[in-house]
């Protein structure tokens, strides 16, 4: 894709973003699909990086919570208005279950996190945000999800996402987990990665490549 | 150097409390003549009336109370207090924590938009947002699944609109062998005795001919003999007998089609039963026989003499004469095709092998999928292996395994349990 495009069209996705126009970001998406059919590309060099931004802006207090809000509740809209064609028709009877690091309710990235699973013929549990560890056991024994994934968006919660993932793997010693999320961008995973079977996982295209491989071992 | 003193201090923050008031958009401030006209009013007052600044003219009004049921009360002082809306009545409506005095006929209103309130609503929405987009991601998925059930039962109600044809076609098939059988039975007993009679025939003729010579006068035995040379009737004494056994032999062969149609399709064998499968395969072959002759197919058979396996012997057959007529229509005028039948421990596997242009890659993971098909338009509807596949994997509880060379050959390996436990 033509770099001035792709600039354009980010650059264009975000300020409708910012000024609430919906209709606006979803003709972008098409545009930005009609060029470049992948979603996985759409997801990592558009609406993450809109998301992020909009993040950066909340941060340096140059936008409102409510902008924040209204900027991921478009995102979120548009992740519903492609879902349809993101769940493959091949099911490999695999499930994943998502959710956000107790008390947080960003739910846009695992949302994507859980449409790359779909895409890839997997089930994807999203159990709704702010779900207290307890809770989230209880899930884990009803579902019975083959990989557990965890995002974490703001820093001051890594704790409690360390403290989360040792008691999930106190009750469930073999279950795999994935963590991402826009916090570990400029922090380290410390802690984190030496709990085992704890994968962190920076982007897309690498969670892609995971989910490929799990495919193929099984 | 200049010293800031503490009226210096209050001064300067006098000034930004005034600034607040006057340009702040939190808190309105504004002043009405008795009917309702704006004297003076900040920026906020001016945003939430909708009135421009240096004439003060709003297109807002007091929507909640009304601006007449605040003035009606002429008393001095606090006339009103509780939330106020401002708006057009159409698309603007704000609410303000509003209070309202009154001097003479000066009305001063004071109000202030309530943050608090609007953040946890924001809040709030939000939280409903996430809800509805949850929501929403379900219904896709479940209208996802709906559709995917949808297509899946109309593919089977197709396939099973096919198998009830080719049920019928069994029945027709059935149906007419055995209305066959009666005819066939007589005629060949027919022939047989007209076999028999014809050699008694010429056995007398033999005879009364010896007579003659022997016996007859030399004008009479040369009249008979010119009678039966003009008929020639030693020729077609042997001809009836020619005719005779090749009418036997050609009997013979249709009794042995109507046979085999009736093993075929073995309709009286719905259920699971004990069967020879040499024997069921053997009948199936003779079936297609006629197209491997038409397309000259050279086609080898190795199968034991005997392979007792418990199956659904109409339905089998149908699996398996799929499997041979896709070989037989894969290979070229003159190519190969073998059918091979062996038991492995516990199964039974029959592999049917063609040396015709193989199958591809990609379409290797499809060809199990109902309607497809790589034949041309009109020659196949894609059923006969996701039959076949029905007919094995879900029936037989067996597999069903493909090894292709593209360019080279294709086979198909059909194993199942020799012996299932009959409930």
């Amino acid at each position: 894709m033509n770099e001035n495009i792709k600039t354009e069209i980010e650059h264009n996705f975000l300020e409708s973003l910012l000024s609430g126009n919906k209709a606006n970001c979803s003709a972008l998406v098409k545009q930005y699909l009609a060029i470049n059919p992948s979603i996985m590309d759409l997801y990592e060099e558009i609406l993450k990086k809109a998301l992020y931004s909009v993040g950066v802006l909340w941060e340096t207090n140059n936008i409102s919570v409510a902008t924040e809000h209204l900027a991921t509740a478009i995102t979120e809209g548009i992740l519903n208005e492609l879902f349809e064609q993101i769940i493959s028709n091949k099911r490999c009877n695999k499930k994943v279950l998502v959710t956000c690091v107790e008390n947080e309710a960003h739910q846009v990235g695992i949302k994507m996190v859980a449409d790359v699973f779909e895409m890839n013929g997997w089930e994807s549990f999203f159990i709704g945000t702010g779900i207290p560890t307890k809770e989230l056991i209880r899930s884990v024994h009803e579902i019975k999800p083959d990989v557990v994934a965890i995002s974490l968006s703001v820093y001051f919660n890594y704790s409690r996402l360390l403290n989360m993932l040792k008691k999930m793997r106190a009750e469930f010693p073999e279950l795999q987990f994935i963590v991402g999320g826009q916090a570990f961008q400029h922090s380290s995973q410390k802690g984190i990665t030496e709990i085992e079977n704890v994968i962190h996982i920076p982007d897309l295209y690498l969670l892609d490549k995971y989910v490929k491989t799990l495919n193929n071992n099984h | 150097m200049h010293m800031n003193t503490r009226n210096d201090i209050v001064y300067d923050w006098q000034t930004l409390l005034d600034s607040l008031l006057q340009n702040g958009k939190s808190v309105a401030i504004g002043t009405f003549d008795a009917g309702g006209q704006m004297l003076t009013a900040n920026t906020a007052m001016c945003y939430f009336m909708d009135a421009d600044p240096q004439t003060l003219k709003s297109k807002n009004i007091f929507v909640n109370p009304e601006f007449s049921v605040i003035a009606n009360n002429t008393n001095t002082g606090l006339i009103f207090e509780g939330l106020l809306t401002l708006g057009n009545r159409l698309d603007i409506s704000y609410a303000l924590n509003a209070k309202v005095f009154r001097q003479q006929n000066e009305i001063l209103v004071f109000a202030e938009v309530d943050i608090p309130l609007l953040f946890d609503e924001n809040r709030k929405m939000s939280q409903l947002n996430q809800e509805v987009n949850n929501l929403q991601r379900q219904l896709i998925r479940e209208k996802k699944n709906l559709q995917n059930t949808l297509e899946e039962l109309r593919d089977t109600q197709q396939m099973l609109i096919q198998s009830e044809k080719m049920n019928a076609l069994g029945k027709m098939v059935a149906g007419v062998a055995h209305e066959l059988n009666n005819p066939i039975a007589f005629v060949y007993s027919n022939l047989f005795s007209i076999e028999q009679y014809v050699s008694e025939f010429a056995n007398t003729s033999k005879q009364i001919n010896n007579l003659i010579q022997q016996k007859a006068d030399k004008e009479l035995a040369a009249e008979i003999d010119e009678i039966q040379r003009e008929t020639d009737w030693y020729e077609l004494l042997d001809d009836i007998s020619d005719m005779s056994r090749e009418s036997k032999a050609g009997i013979e062969r249709i009794k042995n089609i109507v046979a085999d149609l009736r093993k075929f399709s073995r309709l009286d064998e719905a259920d699971i039963k004990q069967i020879d499968l040499v024997e069921s395969i053997k009948s199936t072959v003779n079936i297609v026989r006629a197209e491997m002759l038409r397309k000259q197919i050279d086609f080898e058979m190795s199968v034991p003499q005997q392979l007792i396996v418990d199956c659904y012997a109409g339905q089998l057959n149908q699996a398996i004469m799929n499997v041979l007529i896709n070989a037989i229509d894969a290979v070229d005028v003159q190519g190969k095709v073998s059918l091979e039948a062996s038991v492995e421990n516990e199964n039974t596997c029959i592999t049917i092998t063609d040396n015709g242009s193989g199958i591809p890659d990609e379409i290797r993971n499809r060809i199990f999928e109902p309607f497809f098909t790589t034949k041309p338009v009109g020659s196949g509807v894609g059923l006969g292996l996701s039959i076949t596949y029905k007919i094995i994997h879900d029936l037989h509880r067996g597999s069903i395994q493909l090894h292709s060379l593209p360019g080279q050959s294709t086979s198909f390996k059909i194993t199942i349990p020799s012996k299932i436990n009959i409930i």
